[in-house]
């Protein structure tokens, strides 16, 4: 079994996958990366299934040392680090050997990034899911954020060197996150907001406050008046859903969010958008366009071809025939036939 | 019966506006329909709406909102049947309950009426919601029925049996919570060691309190 060993945890790094969907009629949050393309692609890049887990973390400071030769990649916020003292790139595979350091040494653009490791990280399965709640100890590392010398044991069969230097240019699959617009589909309440507010709300910038967390994003701005003055009967909300409390401060969900809230719903942020969320921090400012559902349907569904299309092409193995080494790409045939 | 579509692939149904039980039974039951499912990728109930995620490379919204529709007329609620009714002792005393006075001066009772009230009714869990295992449970007698915190406290102790306007629940696990709180119950609503069903209660249960004093809830807290 591999290892890495966490030197400096920086400020809160969980493991995290695609989260733990079906169970939030028991109360439970889906959890999950917030920024969940930014966590395929570390997987694509070093030769995972999409859903392995990754580690999350935000801040500069991370430290990690590398007990045995493992791949390993970086995604998500534009960051510097470096594997001892080389400089390297983001959005790359890279061999680290035994006693490798990698360190993030600073945060150029975004929040959040994710570090892919080429097998699986060994982790607590809860509920279908790898993804850490640290609420109730559940999933990730014995349920809770990495700390100071933790180990992470690393279950790969054989390291595939011809992944190496792999690399991909995110701005291709999805919308750069240095935008400050998040575009939204207007539903639920949006008929209890008067006209001014919801026009305010469109034209004017929202920042981010330091009470945001994995839950939701708790925003700053004109405030937005709720006509009817009250609270609605608790529903569900979800990853994305906007609620205007009293206080008349928009509040973004995230994916730890609760399953049901009762403050008025003004709409949702769309899939396309929430990585743009993920890379926004304390400070930060945001800016909301209306979109209709036929163009966020399409946009998304064209996202998630050319992921599932990256994904095709990524069983590549190294065959041995008559002595000689063979490297082939493994894809799947649509029915069976050939093309 | 309202569709809201929130995102690419999530909609909300909203059946009706208000608290019914028939109406939470249907939902339940079609909830039940849903998850087994592959095309749905998940669902989250309330009173009464349902949220309904899907996979939108196998099948539409357009096609979801008639077969959901197909799926909503064949359930019958009729026949509410109430089987099971599982009895949760609280100890209201007041060390337990440091709401309870307020509740009682709020409706100008005494606390002894409040808790005659609160044990004396049945109550359906709507569903599970807010934390892991917390049960929405109704309707509370409107002789009781209290607002909640201006500003929620930051940690209710697990246990903690709390009112909010015309609901009553049970925080299972330690969290910030606005609810008044009127007693504790020894029993624990969220075990995560039970992997299937981590929730001691299921939405269409139905419970009723029963009120202890502290000896029997030490008594109970160190068997359970």
């Amino acid at each position: 079994m591999k290892s890495i060993k966490i030197l400096n945890p920086s400020y809160y790094t969980t493991i995290q996958d695609n989260g733990r969907k079906k169970y939030q009629n028991n109360g439970i949050p889906i959890s999950g990366s917030i920024d969940l393309t930014s966590n395929i692609l570390c997987n694509y890049l070093v030769g995972n299934p999409k859903n392995y887990p990754v580690i999350e973390s935000s801040y500069s400071g991370l430290e990690i040392q590398f007990n045995d030769n493992i791949l390993f990649s970086i995604t998500g916020a534009e960051t510097t680090q470096y594997l001892n003292n080389k400089k390297i790139d983001n959005y790359t595979c890279h061999l680290a050997k035994k006693n490798d350091i990698l360190k993030i040494s600073k945060i150029i653009n975004g929040f959040r990034y994710y570090i892919g490791l080429s097998g699986l990280i060994e982790s607590d399965v809860y509920l279908s899911s790898r993804s850490t709640y640290e609420k109730i100890q559940i999933g990730g590392f014995k349920g809770r954020r990495l700390n100071k010398n933790d180990v992470l044991k690393i279950d790969l069969q054989k390291i595939n060197y011809s992944l190496i230097n792999n690399n991909i240019n995110p701005n291709k699959i999805i919308k750069n996150y240095l935008t400050n617009e998040v575009r939204i589909i207007e539903s639920l309440e949006i008929e209890r907001f008067t006209k001014e507010s919801l026009n305010n709300f469109y034209n004017s910038d929202f920042e981010v406050t330091n009470s945001s967390d994995r839950m939701g994003m708790r925003l700053k701005g004109d405030k937005i008046i709720n006509k009817d003055k009250s609270d609605i009967i608790s529903s569900p909300i979800y990853p994305g859903i906007i609620q205007i409390p009293k206080n008349g401060n928009p509040i973004i969900m995230l994916n730890d969010c609760q399953t049901t809230g009762g403050y008025a719903r003004l709409g949702c942020v769309i899939r396309c958008d929430m990585h743009i969320l993920a890379q926004k921090k304390p400070g930060d400012y945001l800016r909301f366009k209306k979109i209709n559902l036929i163009d966020a349907k399409k946009e998304y569904l064209r996202q998630i071809k050319i992921i599932n299309n990256l994904f095709k092409k990524n069983d590549r193995y190294n065959i041995k025939i008559n002595d000689k080494i063979y490297y082939v790409e493994v894809e799947e045939i649509e029915n069976g036939k050939n093309r | 019966m309202i569709f809201f579509e929130i995102n690419e692939n999530t909609f909300i149904l909203e059946i009706s506006k208000k608290i019914d039980e028939k109406i939470n039974g249907l939902i339940i039951k079609l909830n039940k329909i849903l998850l087994n499912r592959e095309d749905i990728l998940n669902t989250i109930i309330s009173y009464n709406s349902i949220l309904i995620e899907y996979d939108c490379e196998k099948i539409s919204f357009e096609y979801l909102k008639t077969n959901i529709s197909n799926i909503l007329s064949t359930i019958h609620t009729n026949n509410l049947i109430i089987k099971d009714i599982i009895e949760i002792p609280v100890c209201y005393e007041k060390e337990f309950a440091i709401d309870i006075e307020y509740v009682a001066d709020y409706n100008k009772i005494t606390t002894d009426q409040v808790i005659k009230i609160h044990t004396e009714r049945l109550y359906r869990v709507y569903f599970i919601g807010f934390t892991p295992g917390f049960p929405y449970l109704g309707a509370i007698d409107k002789r009781i029925e209290t607002p909640r915190l201006e500003t929620p406290r930051k940690k209710i102790p697990s246990g903690s049996v709390g009112i909010a306007d015309n609901q009553t629940g049970i925080y299972p696990i330690d969290s910030p919570g606005g609810w008044r709180i009127i007693g504790r119950t020894p029993f624990k609503l969220y075990n995560k060691n039970k992997f299937q069903y981590p929730c001691f209660l299921k939405p269409g249960n139905y419970i009723k309190f029963c009120s202890i004093n502290k000896i029997e809830f030490q008594r109970l807290e160190m068997i359970i």
